[in-house]
């Protein structure tokens, strides 16, 4: 070896590029003496006869190399054929071109030098965020800055998205600390001690379902900064202010949580009077709550914002702590909130109907309270091989409304609504090899015990309803791996519901059915479920079949429910998906009406309970294809998805006197609905901004209604376009314009033509960043709402803001909402075979002064 | 139910032999040696390397290291992070799956190993056969890919400079691709001509190249025989230009949100009031060049 390197080095430490003064090409070809095909990559080196290097080449794909050397070939000089694993082939020089070598091989003698592999440098899950780096200045709460990562969008009820679709839950360093509570973290945690978030796209929180059964959700997980572990950490922000009522506002936050290995505790008081209801922030996104029973005296909504249209006064506090030990979890939470919400407006409802139409204006105010508690105790154990997790939860909810309506029909409504709700649900996980073996058991108890008190002029009416419903849903299933692409499942289970109805209704005097109601009813279903997945890298297909069997002790009654879903998505090129999903079902029947009496819901409507025992039928279809091209920062997406009903019964709605009657009679009817959108997307990126429209259309044709016994199809059209621009104009300044225009069309048979409306709003806001440590926001919105009578109402609303960032980490704000005192909003829409029209009285002119402080 | 387990069957095969066959059909190869190289860039250009490449000024954040494999096979070869590595390895092994990658994050070594979105990591392959170049990355949530043909580096062979480096004895060399110019040291023990990242085309392995200015170095820390299939993994890549290739990598440096926004629909940016606000609160300035600069 030595020798070979000694000349090796010699000969290279003669090639000068002076030297090659005259050109000489050698070419030929280099093969395997034992397979005889061609030798890509060998080396082969012109070797001159005082040991010089006179030029060197490369084998190509096919085995032919050619050389250029500086002089003409001379007896003593070599052609040397090299290549590892191979004997190395000298020819002696004269040689005729082309030249033909066959190489041998013999076993590769070389001097391994052993490393230590390094450590993997990028740790993590799917996708990480580093949260300095989105984080701004004036950032305080965890969603601040969770709705400036690319693909989440946190909406308005709390609910965190990922590319569209809800997430499952959010974990601290792994711990489900809040228990699917999430808003509390993203609400209230402070940025500050959040150093990483992950998001693990299709996560298994189960860790024996790995590699058998991808989630069918992502899940964030936030990892914390090395000293906010272990300890005490939290905020507080203060706020106070007035209106010109003047009346004092205020909103308050205490956050305080600590996240250990070994003990973590998670606590949050909070109150205010601007606005929000504060419950949405203890909505628990895996157990299911409470259906509710069947008084409405719901507030109107203003599609507006709470804090402009809702005069309210709530509060909230909870506490979750979790233990871990090895693999195992115990977490108990407990939570309180209190809503009270007063509301004013006033309403016009049109009613259409075969031979005319009814007006009815109105003018109400109302208030309502809600308590709520709830406590709730886990045991999670999570392993490769088993998976056991048990949750118990108790909700009590005390609610009351009251209502003073004048009108059409002047009223006065009192209601107490109290409920209880106790829950178990019970994971059992097991698994062998590929195979897994489950049981799950969701078991449910809940009352409601209701009452609700209508003063008119003409007496009192009472209505008194005590509802309890105990429900299980128990299945075993098993699952099997087919390769590396399919996996095929099968879940059988039993359903089953008792549920008791008791009520009694005074001071009406209606025709036809009873004023009380004494029912119990049991609903059996055994069930069966087989499921199918195809993953391959650009075909993916998932279909589930089950069959059940439902039977229904009042009325008697048995039937075959079935429910076919698809779905796949199939991938031809990296630029282009086709997704398809389709599904067919029948629904069961409709416990909540099974009743023969009447109900009084409210004021206005009286419910007429059914024994019908025949079934609907509904398909759903949806395609679409999605292109994307990000050189070109280009996103299009286009869809068209239709809802096909078919149902043995219609819904009847009788005007009699001061009621509308609702229920159910025999009589086939069907429902489609068919919408299609496009939308594109285009990034600016020397603007920082982008730019992009949204267009959907959509049909709806039902002729389920059968108003005051004459069957009243409708159709209904709209159309919805939404551009959208934002850019940096400069470097202090960044702004943001949003429109949406809505056009509704709406035919009936009593109109016998097409009526028209149009609701417009557009939004404009600005960022100025005058200096590092000041902000501030001025933010414009105009509502266009179109009346019916073709006239129109304008609203325009104006926000601003002024933060300032001390250097010891506290910051002071001052925000006046509604700059230009705006009074009242109004709104019209068509609703099924109704048009409906409204005015609220929104929040004036306020002005808060605030100081938040993170520890 | 045989017959219809055959009609499924049949279906998805006919349903993925009809998508779009890429340009030209990749060699297939096994290694016979694997050599590891240190590779290390400078992020922040007023950071200094010193002749050792250890920083003569500026942060220690502003030098990124890594190591890297090269996977060299008669006919291909290919380069890429341990990282992608260990994950194949991991696959290999059969003791779990891509999905099992996914969503359990599966320790190694006491770390957590999983793939990238696209599954698609930083990866160079040379096919000897084709005489092609082919790049792969993932920008954003999407993977691409980059395929030249092998470059011509136009090396100038040194008569004079040698050293040793792992015990081999090593020639330098010099060229100039692509906006820099360049200083290599390869072996002609090893007669072999590959190197780290695209380099190649000299009569032996490339144990060390820097580029002058040192800002880029790749240095050979380790040397074995090991037979491994070398191959480009399946993904939906997007075939791009290097021009494109440059563009996305400096959009994914400077403005990770555009990409996110380009590639899977809009993104919305709020602030903690709820209000739209643009994506610029997270724009990064590059403070370096790449490797390759286009003029």
């Amino acid at each position: 070896m030595l020798g070979f390197r000694t000349i090796i080095c010699l000969a290279i430490l003669f090639v000068g590029a002076s030297s090659f003064a005259q050109t000489t090409r050698i070419w030929g070809t280099v093969s395997s003496a034992e397979e005889n095909a061609a030798m890509p990559g060998a080396v082969i080196s012109y070797v001159l006869k005082d040991g010089r290097l006179g030029g060197f080449a490369i084998s190509d794909g096919k085995g032919k190399f050619e050389i250029a050397t500086s002089s003409n070939p001379m007896q003593g000089d070599s052609l040397k054929i090299s290549m590892m694993g191979y004997s190395q082939v000298a020819i002696a020089m004269p040689v005729q071109s082309p030249v033909s070598v066959a190489l041998r091989t013999k076993p590769m003698e070389i001097r391994e030098v052993r490393v230590t592999a390094p450590k993997i440098k990028m740790a993590g899950d799917t996708l990480r965020y580093n949260v300095a780096s989105f984080t701004e200045e004036q950032d305080k709460y965890l969603k601040d800055v969770l709705k400036r990562m690319p693909g989440i969008e946190i909406r308005s009820d709390g609910t965190i998205f990922y590319n569209g679709e809800s997430i499952g839950n959010v974990y601290v360093e792994g711990i489900d600390v809040v228990g699917g509570r999430y808003s509390i973290l993203s609400e209230n945690m402070s940025v500050r001690d959040v150093k990483t978030v992950e998001v693990l796209e299709r996560h298994q929180p189960i860790k024996a379902l790995a590699g058998i059964m991808p989630g069918t959700k992502a899940s964030i997980n936030l990892k914390l900064r090395e000293e906010s572990i272990g300890r005490w950490i939290g905020n507080i922000n203060l706020k106070g202010g007035t209106d010109p009522a003047p009346s004092g506002l205020w909103n308050g936050n205490l956050m305080l949580m600590r996240i250990g290995r070994k003990w973590s505790s998670v606590n949050n008081v909070k109150s205010n009077n601007t606005g929000k209801n504060l419950k949405s922030e203890l909505s628990d996104r895996i157990l299911e709550g409470n259906d509710g029973g069947y008084i409405a005296l719901n507030v109107n909504e203003a599609p507006l914002g709470d804090q402009r249209s809702k005069f309210n006064t709530s509060a909230i506090f909870s506490s979750s702590n979790t233990i871990k030990c090895g693999n195992w979890e115990y977490g108990a939470s407990a939570a309180y909130s209190y809503d009270k919400i007063k509301s004013a407006n006033t309403s016009r409802t049109t009613y259409y109907f075969d031979d005319g139409i009814e007006t009815v204006t109105e003018s109400e105010k109302s208030s309502s309270s809600e308590q709520f508690v709830q406590a709730k105790f886990r045991a999670q154990g999570n392993t490769e091989r088993d998976y056991f997790d048990n949750t118990l939860a108790a909700e009590l909810t005390f609610a009351s409304a009251r209502k003073e309506i004048d009108g059409s029909f002047a009223n006065n409504q009192n209601a107490n609504l109290p409920s209880i709700y106790i829950t178990d649900n019970l994971k059992y996980l097991k698994r062998f090899g590929d195979r897994t073996f489950r049981i799950n058991s969701i078991n449910t108890y809940s009352s409601n015990n209701e009452e609700l008190k209508i003063t008119r002029t003409s007496g009192e009416q009472w209505q008194r309803i005590q509802l309890s419903e105990l429900s299980t849903d128990t299945y075993l299933s098993g699952n099997i791996q087919s390769g590396m692409y399919l996996s095929s499942s099968i879940q059988a289970g039993l359903q089953g519901t008792y549920r008791s109805l008791r009520s009694t209704l005074s001071g009406i005097e209606l025709d036809g059915l009873s004023y009380s109601n004494n029912i119990s009813t049991v609903m059996i279903s055994p069930y069966i479920q087989l499921g199918l997945t195809y993953n391959h890298p650009k075909l993916r297909i998932t279909a589930l079949l089950p069959v059940q069997w439902k039977r229904y002790t009042k009325p008697v009654a048995g039937m075959l429910g079935y429910r076919i879903y698809t779905n796949m998505e199939y991938l031809p090129t990296a630029k282009l998906t086709v997704k398809f999903t389709g599904q067919a079902y029948n629904n069961g029947l409709n416990m909540t009406s099974l009743y023969e009496g009447y109900i009084l819901k409210n004021y206005r409507l009286l419910s007429s309970g059914n024994m019908i025992t025949k079934m609907g039928n509904t398909g759903n279809a949806k395609l679409a294809l999605n292109y994307k091209n990000p050189i070109k920062m280009w996103f299009v997406e286009l869809g068209i998805s239709g809802i096909w009903s078919r149902y043995p019964y219609s819904v009847t709605q009788n005007f009699s006197g001061d009621y509308i009657v609702g229920g159910y009679m025999n009589s086939p009817s069907s429902a489609r609905k068919l919408n299609s959108y496009f939308q594109w997307n285009k990034g600016l990126y020397e603007l920082n901004g982008k730019v992009g429209v949204k267009i959907s259309y959509t049909d709806y044709v039902s002729n389920s209604y059968i108003r005051n016994g004459v069957r009243s199809p409708y159709h209904m059209k709209d159309i919805t376009f939404k551009p959208e621009f934002e850019a940096r104009l400069a470097e202090w300044l960044s702004m943001t314009y949003t429109m949406r225009f809505n056009n509704y069309w709406y035919s009936s048979n009593s109109s016998n033509k097409w009526s028209c409306k149009m609701n417009f709003n557009h939004s404009i806001s600005c960022n100025l960043t005058l200096l590092s440590n000041l902000d501030i926001k001025l933010l414009a919105q105009h509502y266009y709402t179109g009346l019916d009578s073709g006239s129109s109402m304008n609203t325009v609303l104006a926000d601003a803001s002024i933060c300032y960032r001390l250097t010891c980490g506290v910051e002071l704000s001052i925000t006046a909402h509604n700059l230009l005192n705006s009074k009242t909003y109004t709104y019209s829409v068509y609703n099924r075979l109704n048009d409906f029209y409204c005015k609220y009285d929104i929040r004036p002119l306020n002005v808060l002064v605030g100081v938040f402080f993170a520890f | 139910m045989k017959t219809k387990a055959l009609i499924l069957k049949t279906a998805l095969v006919a349903m993925i032999a009809f998508l779009p066959s890429k340009a030209f059909t990749q060699t297939r190869d096994s290694s016979y040696l694997e050599c590891v190289y240190d590779y290390r860039y400078i992020r922040d250009t007023s950071a200094v390397m010193k002749t050792d490449f250890h920083l003569a000024t500026g942060e220690k954040q502003s030098v990124s290291a890594d190591s890297l494999l090269l996977q060299i096979g008669t006919k291909a070869s290919r380069y890429y992070t341990f990282r992608t590595f260990y994950r194949d390895s991991v696959l290999a092994s059969g003791t779990t799956s891509v999905s099992d990658l996914i969503n359990n994050k599966r320790m190694i070594k006491g770390k957590y190993l999983t793939p990238t979105i696209s599954g698609v990591d930083f990866m160079v392959y040379k096919d000897k056969v084709e005489r092609k170049v082919i790049t792969t990355d993932e920008f954003g949530p999407s993977a691409y890919k980059l395929t030249e043909d092998t470059p011509d580096f136009g090396w100038k062979i040194s008569t004079v400079d040698m050293k040793e480096i792992l015990g081999f004895q090593c020639i330098k060399a010099t060229c100039s691709f692509r906006g820099r110019d360049y200083e290599a040291w390869f072996t002609m023990e090893l007669p072999i001509s590959d190197g780290p990242w695209k380099f190649c085309g000299l009569p032996g392995l490339i144990m060390e190249v820097y580029d002058v200015p040192r800002q880029y170095r790749y240095c050979i820390i380790g040397i074995r025989k090991v037979t491994r299939e070398i191959k480009l993994p399946k993904a939906n890549y997007i075939d791009v230009s290097l021009d494109d290739f440059l563009d996305m990598a400096r959009k994914e440096e400077e403005n990770i949100g555009a990409l996110m926004s380009a590639s899977s629909g809009p993104v919305i940016y709020l602030d903690s009031k709820g209000n739209r606000v643009s994506a610029e609160s997270f724009i990064k300035k590059m403070k370096f060049d790449f490797q390759e600069i286009l003029k």
